[in-house]
């Protein structure tokens, strides 16, 4: 009995095992192309532990018109050169018609040439990144001019610098690295997990349409951040190198989507707009890692200042009227009410989280 | 055999699922601060952008804490960057706006003029270090001028701010900071769990490094009850007994009167 048991532990074990390498080889080797890993232990141990052994900042190919059409400044844009491979991968290259020469370049042959587009974003991503809000926050303006707050959220080139005499100072602030987004992004409801929907979903209907302002940018490559650490600069003595935003994961597919509770926020819209960001993202002065927010980091105690409060108008009491049409509604017997000033029909047909009360 | 092994297995399971479960854990408060009225002097000081720390226990139970404040060796923003002999230049441009690093700014062009009467020679000579690094490229040049300064300049202010902090807190690890919003009306600390089951807890708030306004430095240090699942609210500028504000004189270091604000 207990040989059997044993036995079909092994097989079960052998299937694992089997089956994982199947999967990495395809991932590897399969419809996406070959994939270098920078987690094997020959790729971060001894002398490649230093990014630097392979990758050079900036790269020689810097100035050559960029994909994301931002204009050409120093970066890393090219893969590692021939030498850093060859130096233990001379056999593989002799192998398998240069099949391993795919893994940079177009055609995976020995007599390759052109390299495929770089970074390829079509392969998972090795790397999460690093960034401490609370270090940033400490550091950028102390004082800044609300005119411009409102009204000049940076341009893409991130850090401007102006000829003429400006009439008021442009002062560092989330903007920095947060714009209004040009184009409406991808987006979706959060998805609920603690809460049950009280009735069915409702065809949505919005006061304001929504617009690409509604939303906000996030850096997606090195141009905010080498304004001020360009080769590492003003960074920790520790913090020296890659490492000090980018630190090795398991593979995953960024996801280009934007998820809200209240799809209906526009950050532009005059209430929001002029506010500092720091009055509704309650958590982010306090957040040194950014890996560890928490949904969006707007808890509903920012809303409530201005729409719980006891003033006459609507929109400054919106928040406890739908709370008492959902009470009414349910006391009635007929269909909860949906909460529909900031939530589409996927959010506010839920019960209500205890903390909006 | 195999039956009483099965039923041993079944009471272990059973032990577990009757264990008495621990307490459930209480909702955490939340703590606002409200820094918008408060005066220095009789005139509104505005608290924008201050970092404030929050400790568990009050006043008594942090005494050591508050001698630590009270002792603490403090450089002012002027005497910092008179010490590494940045220009006057250097300093006015930080004044003109109260900034304390070229963090908080963008530098706008007539700065980097050589014949304008504002130019500052430490932007100067970053911009046209890094020319021939970014091929001549002055856009970039200009933008990036923080990476070719020297570091004392940039974040060695910071840097010293960061060592009087830990000095302060001398291995005392703050549950949570946070900012002021840039109105400078209040902060909020939120997510605050409370220990044990008293449902209440005493907390002390305090900015810990020191706020230079005028020729003086002030640490407020309050203390206040947190209540489970409610939202407390301190004003600072209702100092009371539950309040200690540290006032110390500032060491004036002379520079040369700035032309513009």
């Amino acid at each position: 009995m207990r040989y059997r048991l044993q036995f079909v532990l092994l097989i079960a074990a052998a299937v694992v095992v089997a089956t994982g390498s199947s999967f990495r080889k395809a991932a590897a080797e399969g419809s996406l192309g070959r994939i270098f890993s920078h987690n094997t232990r020959a790729h971060k141990t001894g002398k490649y532990s230093n990014c630097s052994s392979c990758h050079s900042l900036p790269t020689r190919n810097w100035t050559t018109p960029r994909r994301d059409k931002l204009p050409a400044f120093p970066d890393v844009r090219t893969f590692p050169s021939h030498t850093s491979c060859f130096g233990c991968h001379t056999k593989d290259i002799y192998s398998a018609g240069g099949a391993f020469c795919g893994t940079c370049h177009v055609v995976p042959t020995m007599r390759a040439r052109a390299v495929l587009a770089f970074p390829i974003r079509s392969h998972p991503s090795q790397f999460t990144t690093l960034f401490p809000h609370s270090t940033h926050q400490d550091l950028i303006a102390e004082k800044r001019n609300d005119s411009d707050f409102m009204a000049a959220h940076f341009i893409p080139a991130a850090f401007v610098v102006s000829d003429e005499k400006p009439k008021v100072p442009t002062f560092y602030n989330c903007s920095i690295c947060h714009q209004n987004l040009v184009q409406i992004p991808k987006n979706v409801p959060r998805k609920l997990t603690l809460f049950k929907p009280l009735s069915e979903p409702a065809a949505d209907t919005f006061t304001r349409p929504v617009t690409a302002e509604f939303f906000k940018d996030s850096p997606d490559g090195h141009e905010s951040c080498f304004n001020c650490h360009y080769q590492f600069k003003n960074l920790p003595e520790e913090k020296k190198g890659c490492n000090a935003c980018h630190e090795l994961s398991p593979p995953y597919l960024e996801k280009k989507v934007i998820q809200r509770y209240s799809l209906k926020f526009d950050h532009q819209r005059p209430g929001h707009v002029e506010k500092d960001c720091t009055a509704c993202h309650l958590r982010i002065t306090q957040n040194k890692d950014v890996r560890a927010m928490k949904d969006a980091d707007v808890p509903i105690l920012s809303c409530k200042a201005c729409h719980a409060t006891q003033e006459d108008d609507e929109w400054k009491h919106i928040l406890t009227t739908e709370i008492e049409k959902r009470e009414t509604s349910i006391a009635n017997k007929q269909p909860a009410f949906q909460c529909t000033y900031c939530h589409t029909s996927a959010i506010g047909r839920y019960e209500i989280p205890p903390s909006h009360r | 055999m195999q039956i009483s092994r099965t039923l041993k297995i079944l009471t272990v399971l059973a032990c577990f699922v009757s264990m008495p479960l621990s307490a459930a854990p209480q909702a955490p408060g939340s703590l606002e601060v409200n820094v918008k009225n408060v005066k220095i002097d009789g005139k509104p000081a505005k608290l924008s952008r201050k970092r404030f720390y929050l400790i568990p226990g009050g006043l008594a139970e942090n005494s050591a804490l508050l001698t630590r404040i009270k002792g603490a060796e403090i450089t002012s923003k002027n005497c910092y960057y008179k010490g590494i002999q940045a220009s006057d230049q250097y300093i006015c441009w930080l004044q003109a706006e109260n900034c304390e690093s070229p963090f908080c700014r963008v530098v706008d062009g007539h700065y980097l003029e050589a014949t304008d009467k504002l130019a500052v020679p430490e932007f100067i000579a970053a911009y046209n270090k890094g020319l021939p690094l970014y091929k001549g490229n002055t856009t970039i040049a200009r933008q990036w001028l923080l990476t070719n300064m020297p570091d004392a300049l940039v974040n060695g202010y910071y840097r010293q701010q960061q060592k009087v902090l830990g000095t302060v807190l001398a291995g005392l690890r703050p549950l949570q900071s946070s900012m002021t919003d840039t109105a400078g009306i209040r902060t909020t600390f939120l997510d605050i769990a409370l220990p044990g089951t008293a449902g209440k807890s005493k907390y002390l708030v305090s900015n810990v490094l020191p706020i230079e306004i005028g020729d003086k430095s002030y640490v407020w240090t309050c203390e206040k009850d947190v209540e489970t699942g409610k939202k407390a609210v301190l004003d600072i500028s209702k100092a009371g007994k539950n309040c200690e504000v540290t006032v110390r004189d500032l060491k004036v270091c002379a520079t040369t009167p700035c032309g513009e604000k």
